[in-house]
């Protein structure tokens, strides 16, 4: 693609009104720690649709999944499966963990952990597995902002420059805004991407192809193999539905995403609109990657390839639009794992050892860890990697194993820390192990690594779990929520992070 | 928990659809594209349907509960 200055242009003045959004409800300004890890648990429901769906997507899909679909067809198409499936088991699991937040004060997964397994370890465990297994979503979307700049300039800016050039700008905005701007934004940018997204998809299909059918028709008579997932990966296919299903809500900022909410009605009412925007706007980018894999330009550099499926439908304007799609998308998931774990860093493991902090002096370290952290993060990008997707399976596969602390541990009493630790440390070491054994797939089962050690962790967390005894005050802390549902609990206790 | 098991029902539903596309033997009776339904080969079709079917009972189990709460 060769240079043309109407998409920069378009870009430019997209990053200003977000800067101007950013400088509003955001700012350098102290903060107390509530109302930066969780803007005081003050949003509505379309908020919160808002903030859940412009987190789950990242920029990587527009680069990463949407190569998968040119280049590999239908199996790409995963990932609508475990999308929907995931906010089904955040529906049922969310309202308990919003209480339980309000009740005593918690922010994040690892506050939720110490108090529901009466083990601040344990929580400091799942911190640290959070924030690792999280990183290389970070790498991706630095990568994709690399993708970004090289396509919108034409190569004219080099790719790792244009690449730190994004970072830099949004590490600033997050930096200086917090969660509260985090949200806000979000929504703003979901509601653009949205309307961008479904209309230039269908307009780009439309002009490319003459429409869903005619594509469809080509790529059947052209390319057949993308209409089916390949025979014999059945097993893979249901593995990475299953781990992103059960993985989905054990994420850092999606966890956090609950927290957020002003009440457990507006958590909720995250399942009116959210599931069927969700389905709609993932579905319909993959057929139309499944209709890039018909041309040449896009196979050649599939992760390129929404940028110039829009491009050569639209020219600038089109590529300037898909610019800022991704760009919203990128930056909406950004900075809620960036904000999430910044402070869970700050909060769950330096506030581990060091208690005495203010609160000015969280947020500073919390600010500090973020610059420190996307430094790495961005020199891991400039590094020839895998095809994004690819990073994306594989972090599931390590991140399944919080499930049952997580999310089992959520409904059921006889959970405990022995347990989960147990189950944890066994299905680690036989993921790792499998993982660099046999690579992803476990020879000869088609199973991923993640989906085998996830079930030799379930059936050791079972074991341990039957014998020995349930934590302490966990029936009080279960009693809580059906409490607070009738009316009958009382206004939040002290955090345990304090 | 009483809002789970007041949802039982539907979330059984649920999981029967999703292990259409999650057992390899019922996946593979779907994954294919010589048969085509609303201009769409099946497997394709079948994703959208367990999509849509999805959303559906999420949205169900969100009214029931306003209802429940009196809204």
């Amino acid at each position: 693609m060769s240079f043309n200055p109407t998409a920069l242009i378009i870009v430019l003045v997209y990053l200003a009104l977000l800067g101007l959004a950013v400088w509003r409800y955001g700012g350098l300004r102290e903060q107390s720690v509530a109302e930066y890890a969780v803007a005081s648990r003050s949003f509505k429901w379309y908020w919160i649709i808002f903030t859940v769906v412009a987190t789950w997507f990242p920029g990587s899909i527009y680069t990463g999944w949407f190569g998968w679909a040119a280049t590999g067809g239908m199996i790409a198409l995963y990932g609508t499966l475990y999308s929907v499936a995931a906010l089904v088991l955040f529906y049922i699991l969310a309202p308990r963990i919003w209480i339980w937040g309000k009740v005593h004060d918690l922010y994040n997964m690892p506050d939720f952990i110490s108090l529901r397994y009466g083990s601040k370890n344990l929580g400091l465990l799942f911190a640290i597995a959070g924030i690792i297994i999280g990183a290389p979503w970070q790498v991706m979307a630095f990568k994709t902002f690399g993708y970004l700049t090289d396509s919108i300039t034409g190569g004219a800016i080099p790719f790792n420059v244009g690449m730190f050039i994004a970072v830099a700008l949004c590490i600033s905005y997050i930096i200086y805004g917090g969660m509260r701007s985090d949200v806000v934004t979000d929504f703003f940018q979901g509601i653009i991407s949205t309307f961008i997204i479904l209309g230039g998809i269908v307009f780009v299909i439309y002009k490319l192809f003459g429409g869903f059918g005619p594509m469809l028709a080509r790529v059947a008579a052209e390319a057949p193999q993308l209409l089916v997932v390949e025979a014999g990966s059945e097993a893979y296919w249901a593995s990475i539905i299953l781990t992103g299903t059960i993985g989905g809500y054990c994420w850092l900022e999606m966890f956090n995403r609950i927290y957020i909410a002003e009440s457990v009605r507006e958590v909720r009412a995250v399942a009116g609109g959210a599931p069927i925007l969700t389905a709609a706007f993932f579905i319909l980018l993959l057929v139309m990657g499944l209709g890039g894999g018909l041309l040449p330009e896009v196979t050649g550099n599939p992760e390129a390839g929404f940028f110039t499926m829009f491009q050569l439908a639209g020219g600038p304007v089109m590529l300037g639009f898909a610019a800022i799609v991704v760009i919203a998308a990128e930056m909406s998931s950004l900075d809620s794992q960036i904000t999430s774990g910044g402070v869970v860093f700050t909060q769950n493991v330096v506030g581990h050892f060091k208690k005495a902090m203010g609160q000015g002096q969280r947020i500073r370290i919390t600010r500090t860890a973020i610059a420190i952290y996307a430094l790495l993060a961005y020199w891991v990008a400039t590094m020839e990697l895998p095809m994004l997707v690819t990073i994306a399976i594989f972090s599931y596969e390590f991140l399944v194993h919080l499930f049952p602390g997580v999310i089992i541990g959520a409904f059921w009493k006889r959970a405990n820390a022995a347990s989960i630790l147990s189950g944890f440390v066994a299905g680690m070491v036989v993921s790792t192990y499998l993982m660099f054994a046999n690579g992803d797939v476990v020879t000869g089962s088609g199973w991923t690594a993640g989906i085998v050690g996830l079930a030799i962790n379930l059936i050791v967390f079972v074991a341990v779990a039957l014998a020995t005894p349930p934590a302490a005050g966990v029936d009080q802390l279960f009693e809580e929520v059906d409490a607070y549902q009738e009316g009958r609990l009382p206004a939040a206790a002290a955090s345990p992070a304090d | 928990m009483k809002e789970w098991r007041r949802h039982a029902p539907w979330l059984l539903v649920a999981l029967v659809i999703y292990l259409t596309v999650t057992v390899p033997a019922l996946f593979r009776l779907l994954n294919r594209a010589d048969v085509w339904l609303l201009g769409m080969p099946l497997v394709l079709f079948w994703i959208v349907a367990v999509n849509v079917a999805l959303c559906v009972i999420l949205f169900v189990m969100w009214r029931r509960d306003e209802a429940e709460e009196g809204r």
